[in-house]
């Protein structure tokens, strides 16, 4: 079973005061301590998982700066066997639709044979949980979101359970799939000390959009087709509100708030 | 010269505060309220490697090296300092067996003591005091197939946990100090009574009695008569850098909650943190950290070298980090006014440990001695 998990790198939650917006709208990363997207490394867990149970490998992808790479060492030290950094200045910019292209090139170039790409289903920076379903429309895999729940099964496919309004569902995905996990699915593992002397001695590749055979028209900023026209703050209100008169008409009122009716349904 | 720590120690730091922030932050309230040191915890850092963070990997350690050792306790004291102090004499115990132990000890305990499945903590202190070794009363008699063991070691840390202990006794028939290893399982071997500090709950400090305890012959740690030297071995290279780590996650926790509380609270319609007061304090609080941090580290350094010069490094960053680490938690104290009274808060605690730190593995007194005595040497 040979499974891909991509990652992402994110600034960490107490840097969030500090991040700086270029004028182009992206997101300035320098000098901002950044953390493993905290779900993708649920992804990242059960691949392990699934190479324990079942054997074969398992390679991370990420798209980004040099400075990701100690990051990927962290993947490796978690117990991927390859790790692969797609880093060049042509990717710079890139949105959700060329981060995609890009990661699937990666996948198509690096593990061609592949059984699983996992991913987690948003990023707590951008969240926009697109980048899953457009790596499976690139790599022509089937695919699923919101995974909770995934089991190898017997005849060359997956069961996933994932999230219903009322329940969830029990699909059954056949090879090669893409599968967008949420943080209920596992807990990730934290490295001992003898997973990190091991890290050292594996080899992080990094690819250049050359290398991948992406022209500059389809990688980065050029490549994007989503274009930020403004960035604004968007203050979250707390709205107080005294209910007046019998305790039926206060009920009744209450029932009527937006947001109310659907919690009590 | 580099100030950068090499990638293999940023992944161990933040590996490391993973794990003191997700398994041990959750126990430090109970650990509060019990005074036990939790023995799944125990396992847990086992498995994560822990304890045989210098051990080679031949005996089942991860073959780092000091200075990793430091910044590993320096995380883990950032969220406990009494599971920190409980686990660098730990350490204290498989550096003497790696370093002193012969072949076939090694053999017998490796790999499960780097392990933490076997616990080994050195017990030297006796009522008497700790640092001065010489006055020891604790004596081992040669009875042919055994040693016969009497004395009373105090304040011994990892008391109750310990599977073994390294205990140093006066050899009767040489009057030599000579390191025993001593098994709880030993006839006449035994644990007596917790003591009840004032700080650092979670790390269990107390007696280990010996009454006509039988030490096998092949028990004898390392070689005879030298047991005093291998003590002061011990205690130079791996207690003077634990304690001075352990300090040091003391003072970051404290910088942290000091900055946090000092921006969150507001007097006079502002954050406190615009009062300068408030800022000198922090100021002072992060020049002490990274000071102590500098002086740790280039201690761990000269140890991991084997400089001959680590003896007095050792000895100034051990008094120099603990009596910082009390003079930044009482600041933290400060900045918190009533609230740090209160134990919801975590800066009393911070500044309980840290006093804690003082007259452990050495006073600062003893500590200047050392040092004042090397440099004296030198110069004479």
């Amino acid at each position: 079973m040979h499974v891909a998990v991509c990652v992402k790198m994110v600034p960490a939650p107490g840097q969030w005061s500090r991040i700086v917006f270029r004028d182009d709208g992206s997101l300035q990363r320098e000098g901002i301590e950044l953390i493993i997207n905290p779900v993708d490394r649920n992804a990242l867990e059960e691949a392990l998982k699934i190479r324990q149970a079942r054997g074969g490998t398992v390679a991370v992808f990420s798209m980004g700066p040099p400075s990701c790479l100690e990051h990927l060492r962290e993947a490796l030290a978690m117990g991927a066997d390859r790790a692969f950094l797609l880093s060049d200045r042509n990717f710079a910019g890139a949105d959700t639709l060329a981060t995609s292209r890009a990661l699937a090139a990666g996948i198509k170039k690096e593990m061609p044979g592949f059984d699983l790409v996992l991913c987690g289903s948003a990023s707590i920076d951008s969240g926009t949980a697109q980048v899953g379903p457009q790596l499976a429309a690139y790599l022509g895999a089937a695919h699923l979101t919101e995974a909770f729940s995934i089991s190898v099964g017997e005849q060359n496919c997956f069961q996933v359970r994932t999230a219903g309004s009322h329940g969830y569902f029990v699909t059954d995905l056949r090879k090669p799939a893409v599968i967008s996990v949420t943080k209920q699915l596992n807990k990730p593992r934290i490295p001992t000390l003898f997973d990190i002397m091991a890290s050292c001695n594996k080899e992080i590749i990094i690819l250049s959009s050359a290398e991948l055979s992406l022209p500059k028209s389809e990688s980065g900023l050029e490549g994007s087709p989503t274009k930020v026209r403004e960035l604004f703050f968007s203050p979250a209100r707390r709205l107080a509100r005294i209910l007046e008169g019998s305790m039926e008409d206060r009920v009744e009122e209450l029932l009527r708030q937006p947001g109310v009716a659907g919690v009590l349904k | 010269m580099d100030f950068k720590l090499n990638m293999q120690q940023e992944l161990l730091k933040k590996t490391v505060r993973q794990f003191a922030e997700e398994e041990i932050a959750p126990l430090v309230d109970e650990m509060e309220r019990n005074d036990q040191t939790p023995p799944e915890l125990v396992r847990k850092m086992g498995e994560q490697g822990f304890f045989g963070v210098t051990a080679p990997l031949e005996y089942g350690g991860t073959g780092m090296g000091h200075v990793d050792r430091v910044i590993m306790l320096e995380e883990i004291a950032r969220i406990s300092a009494a599971i920190a102090m409980s686990l660098q004499v730990l350490q204290i115990g498989v550096g003497m067996m790696m370093e002193m132990g012969t072949s076939e000890q090694k053999n017998r305990y490796s790999p499960a003591l780097a392990q933490g499945k076997i616990l080994i903590t050195p017990a030297f202190t006796e009522s008497s005091g700790g640092s001065d070794l010489e006055g020891m009363s604790t004596k081992a008699s040669d009875k042919g197939e055994y040693y016969c063991i009497n004395g009373r070691k105090v304040f011994i840390t990892n008391s109750h946990i310990a599977d073994a202990v390294i205990i140093i006794a006066k050899h009767e028939e040489t009057k030599k100090f000579g390191a025993f290893l001593v098994e709880k399982g030993e006839k006449g071997f035994r644990p007596g009574r917790i003591e009840k500090k004032m700080g650092l709950f979670g790390c269990y400090n107390g007696e280990i009695i010996l009454d006509n305890c039988q030490a096998p012959k092949e028990n004898l740690f390392g070689e005879k008569g030298r047991g005093l030297s291998a003590a002061l071995r011990g205690i130079s290279n791996y207690g003077r850098t634990g304690m001075a780590a352990s300090a040091l996650g003391l003072m970051q926790a404290s910088l942290e909650a000091a900055v946090k509380f000092a921006q969150e609270r507001t007097l006079y319609g502002k954050a406190i943190s615009n009062l300068a007061p408030i800022q000198f304090k922090i100021a002072e609080i992060y020049a002490e950290l990274e000071a102590s941090r500098l002086m740790s580290y280039y201690a761990a350094w000269l140890v991991e070298q084997g400089s001959k010069r680590s003896d007095t490094q050792t000895a100034a960053a051990k008094f120099f980090a603990t009596e910082a680490s009390l003079r930044c938690t009482r600041k933290t104290m400060d900045i918190y006014g009533a609230y740090s009274c209160i134990k919801d808060y975590p800066v009393e605690r911070y500044y309980r440990d840290a006093q804690l730190l003082i007259s452990a593995d050495g006073t600062s007194d003893i500590k200047r001695i050392i040092v004042g005595r090397n440099l004296t040497a030198k110069k004479n």
